[in-house]
């Protein structure tokens, strides 16, 4: 285990400057990689995390936004780097896999094309023979028995878990240390994406990289991650290891998380949770998640503590202040 | 609601970030309401009806008459704003008539298909293959040359183009949830029409009938341009323009002013029609 | 006493594509009690959106009957018949004319069946708002102006408004956060017992299956391979692929993973592009298969007090 995470996120705050009024997305996000580690970012519609993965990979439209905060990549600040340097580290070291297969592959290419493409830039000396015999070799461990046909193909040729698989292959295929997957699978059938996710378990393992998972769904993080980080309206409110907030979720946003997924045991009715997520350009005061909370009380108008209950184990609430180890406030 | 409140709208806000688009609406702006208030501002209105001068033919632009003379004395300014006048009422009337002829078709042959279809369609393509001057001046040769006459030849041609964009929409919007939706509720299908479908083709609606001004305004003078159409004493820009321009070099201003005018309306109209189609989003 | 609400025998449906014709549904038997909640459950090709689309009227099938409270529906259905059978459709952000308000598009079967008086429609309006949750501020707002979750509960509120006997939801809460998903669960739930309605549950989630029907159907490529109670379903599925779908849910809990059926997920090769048109569909995916899944479709038969399953080797 290297001392530097090989991704560092710290107190990352964005906003947008819209029409409207100005957009408070991110609040104060801080985060942690390391190298091999399979993490998950959970939260539902509109917390934020397709705008954080963006940040990270620096896709984010300059204009209308206000970005503060730290996010290194071994230790180098990526906001320092120019766009040809970021896009260099995209390419090599850190690959993103999308949630739509389609929208990720283009349509106007083969998929030989776009998999020697991906292959040559992670090694320009590369010739297109050994390139295409690559790309062959990497559709074979993924199990499709027939590499030549899928190659020659075009990607409406194939079918959506097909296309998946490819997409995961070009992401692994340089062997990058980092990889974002955007919650892949999310618009195929649940047998397929059982299996994506499988398959991406053992890659990201065989390739030794460390995969940043963004998803919405409680079960696929419980099947896939190690490590999770739970968001809400622009913040973490928790973060642990996959057992351990699976086993005792602390957060109240985790808790009703939890109680609003079907149970395949049946039992109780799954519960929604009182409320709206907030409008980001008025956010309400302090715990961005009191005006929903069963335990909310006048000090949830101040900006909650993050409180550590233990190595790698924190919340962001003040329910639990008597076991804390450490509480950091503001 | 306050008509202010319109700049404060986020439509406004889009839309004023192309600076193209806002020049096109003040110009369109612009030489409506000086068309409107023709009677009002320009110094001779009489000049736009039978009058003559020849005292003060052929004069070239001074303070008393800012564009000039023509050749039997009229003040060229005035008739230019008329002419504005007769332009635009032009239009105006024959989108009038032309838009709901085309769109209603266009709504049936696109939602119920098949022998509906076939025979709208057919009949539109055939309007559409032939060029709009061309079609213009055929039915021009059966009629009288007055400016009625040539707003309904105008009208004549024109609907086809609204029934070929509405066939083209309504065909994608009838697959619409919303409309599935409508029919299972059991609407009849004059509401899904006219209420689900119709509403949804507004914005492709608008910007054409936005660029169509200008094709118009400039097909209506074409037509005059070959003594078509408006007859004198009546001042329409197009036959202005052929009239002056036997005389150039020499007596430029003939000529020139009611050829720009002619320009700008046509400018007005595209830019303020571009900048609703990216205001719009629109296909067009 | 169990009154039979919808009756479909031997449906099929055909779609010709280019050269050749897709099958998307090939002789599928339902029916629905008043009252119940029956889930039709499959992934992609199964036909249940088909299914959906033909119970409703939207299309007609190639073959088959369709018979609600015994009578057999024409294959153009004048307004009375609608007004009995509405729909949920899956996609909130596509079910509302945007052009139209909140209030017009509720409001539209009142209008088309006459239900009330015209000066009471908009009071009708604001209960049936109010019923699903909503605030009648909302009326005159136009859908922009709502999330998803809120849109699915005006689409309820539409569907509610014609007074129907049944409700067929298509995948009504897939594009939902699960928070939003449970509020609209509820929300059905409360719903049908207080209206008596009957649904018709078109879904690929096998969770939400578990907590809000009363008896499943599971499609497969155009085939019913197993119906029954949910209980009974789901204490013991019997065809190889209902096991194969309860195994791939991403569950949350300890508890629900003991209750999965085991899987050998190498099995699975190139995926569900694997097809048979002769023999059992499902065989090229199935470690179970034995040589007459091969050859021989199998028959929908009782494998337990009205537990159906169409399989050679059922677990």
């Amino acid at each position: 285990m290297t001392d530097v995470p090989l991704l560092q996120v710290e107190d990352l705050n964005l906003k947008f400057h819209l029409f409207e009024g100005v957009s408070h997305v991110l609040d104060g996000v801080e985060m942690q990689v390391r190298k091999g580690e399979r993490v998950a970012l959970v939260g539902e519609s509109g917390c934020g995390k397709s705008v954080f993965v963006r940040t990270v990979l620096g896709l984010l439209n300059r204009r209308n936004v206000e970005v503060s905060g730290e996010i290194r990549y071994h230790g180098e600040d990526l906001f320092g780097l120019s766009d040809g340097q970021r896009r260099d580290l995209r390419g090599r070291k850190i690959t993103m896999i999308f949630q739509d297969p389609v929208a990720a592959l283009n349509p106007v290419f083969t998929i030989a094309d776009q998999m020697t493409e991906v292959i040559r830039r992670g090694n320009p000396k590369c010739r297109s023979a050994e390139a295409l015999d690559i790309a062959r070799q990497a559709l074979l461990q993924v199990s499709i028995d027939e590499p030549d046909r899928v190659l020659k193909s075009y990607p409406f040729q194939l079918s959506g878990g097909m296309n998946q698989r490819v997409i995961i292959t070009m992401a692994l295929i340089n062997r990058p240390e980092l990889v974002l997957a955007d919650e892949p699978g999310t618009s195929l059938d649940v047998t397929v994406q059982e299996q994506t996710l499988r398959l991406m378990t053992r890659l990201t393992q065989d390739a030794g990289a460390a995969v940043l998972l963004i998803a919405h769904n409680l079960g696929v993080v419980r099947e896939f991650a190690e490590r999770v980080y739970v968001m809400y309206a622009g913040t973490i409110v928790e973060e642990g290891t996959v057992e351990e907030v699976f086993r005792d979720p602390l957060h109240p946003y985790t808790k009703a998380l939890f109680a609003a997924v079907p149970r395949l045991t049946g039992g109780a009715m799954p519960r929604a949770i009182e409320g709206m997520v907030p409008d980001y350009t008025r956010a309400p005061e302090g715990c961005r998640f009191h005006p929903r909370c069963p335990h909310a009380t006048e000090r949830c108008k101040v900006p909650p503590p993050t409180l550590t209950m233990g190595p790698g184990r924190r919340v962001k609430c003040i329910l639990h202040e008597g076991q804390a180890v450490e509480a950091v406030h503001g | 609601m306050n008509p202010a409140a319109i700049f404060r709208s986020r439509g406004w806000y889009k839309f004023s970030r192309n600076k193209l688009s806002v020049f096109g609406l003040v110009l369109v702006i612009g030489f409506v309401s000086v068309a409107f208030l023709a009677p009002f501002i320009t110094p001779y209105p009489e000049h736009a009806g039978p009058f003559v001068d020849f005292d003060n033919a052929t004069k070239p632009p001074s303070l008393a008459h800012w564009f000039g003379t023509d050749v039997i004395g009229r003040d060229i300014l005035s008739r230019v704003v008329f002419g504005y006048r007769i332009s635009l009422e032009l239009a105006f009337i024959v989108l009038i008539i032309a838009v709901p002829t085309g769109v209603i078709p266009g709504l049936i042959a696109g939602y119920f298909g098949g022998w509906w279809e076939t025979v709208i369609m057919r009949v539109t393509d055939v309007f559409l293959s032939v060029p709009p001057l061309v079609l213009a001046l055929a039915i021009m040769g059966f009629l009288e040359p007055t400016l009625t006459n040539a707003m309904i030849a105008i009208s004549a041609m024109w609907w086809p183009w609204y029934t070929r964009l509405l066939y083209n929409l309504t065909r994608q919007l009838k697959n619409e949830d919303y409309v599935t939706a409508a029919e299972v509720v059991g609407a009849p299908h004059w509401h899904v029409l006219l209420r689900e479908i119709l509403p949804n083709c507004v914005p492709s609606l608008l910007t054409k009938m936005t660029l169509d001004m200008s094709f118009v305004i400039l097909l209506a003078a074409g037509l005059g341009f070959l003594g078509l159409g408006v007859q004198p004493p009546t001042p329409e820009l197009g036959s202005m323009v052929a009239e002056g321009a036997n005389y150039l070099p020499s007596l430029w201003w003939l000529p020139v002013f009611s050829g720009l005018a002619i320009l700008i309306a046509v400018l007005g109209f595209n830019l303020l029609g571009d900048g609703l189609r990216d205001l719009l989003d629109v296909d067009i | 006493m169990a009154e039979t609400l919808l009756e479909a025998t031997a449906l099929t449906k055909d779609y010709r594509v280019g050269n050749h014709v897709v099958h998307a549904l090939r002789g599928v038997d339902l029916s629905v009690e008043r009252g119940e909640c029956m889930a039709v459950v499959g992934e992609s090709g199964s036909g249940k959106t088909t299914l959906g689309n033909l119970v409703l009227g939207i299309e007609p099938p190639s073959t088959g009957t369709i018979r609600f409270q015994g009578r057999e529906l024409p294959a153009k259905r004048g307004r009375h018949l609608r007004r009995r059978l509405q729909v949920v459709q899956q996609n909130p952000m596509s079910t509302l004319n945007p052009k139209r308000t909140i209030f017009n598009s509720v409001s539209l079967p009142l209008a088309v069946h006459r239900l009330v008086p015209r000066k009471e429609i908009r009071d009708r309006t604001a209960e049936l708002l109010r019923i699903v949750g909503l605030s009648p501020d909302y009326m005159d707002r136009y859908p922009v102006a709502l999330s998803g979750g809120q849109r699915q509960r005006v689409a309820l509120a539409r569907a509610l408004a014609a007074e129907p006997d049944c409700i067929v939801l298509d995948e009504p809460t897939s594009s939902l956060d699960v928070s939003v998903q449970a509020r609209v669960l509820e929300l059905l739930v409360d719903l049908q017992q207080r209206f008596g309605l009957t649904y018709l549950f078109i879904t690929h989630d096998l969770s939400v299956v578990r907590n809000i029907a009363t008896r499943v159907m599971v499609l497969y490529r155009g085939r019913v391979v197993e119906m029954g109670s949910t209980e009974s379903v789901f204490a013991q599925p019997r065809h190889r692929y209902t096991q194969m779908l309860l195994s791939s849910i991403p569950v949350v809990s300890e508890e629900e993973e003991r209750i999965k059926p085991a899987w050998s997920w190498d099995k699975e090769l190139a995926g569900g592009d694997r097809v048979s048109e002769v023999g059992c569909a499902f065989f090229p995916r199935c470690p179970y298969v034995l040589d007459e899944c091969k050859t021989q479709r199998p028959p929908l038969e009782d494998v337990g007090s009205g537990h159906l399953a169409a399989c050679h080797n059922p677990g």
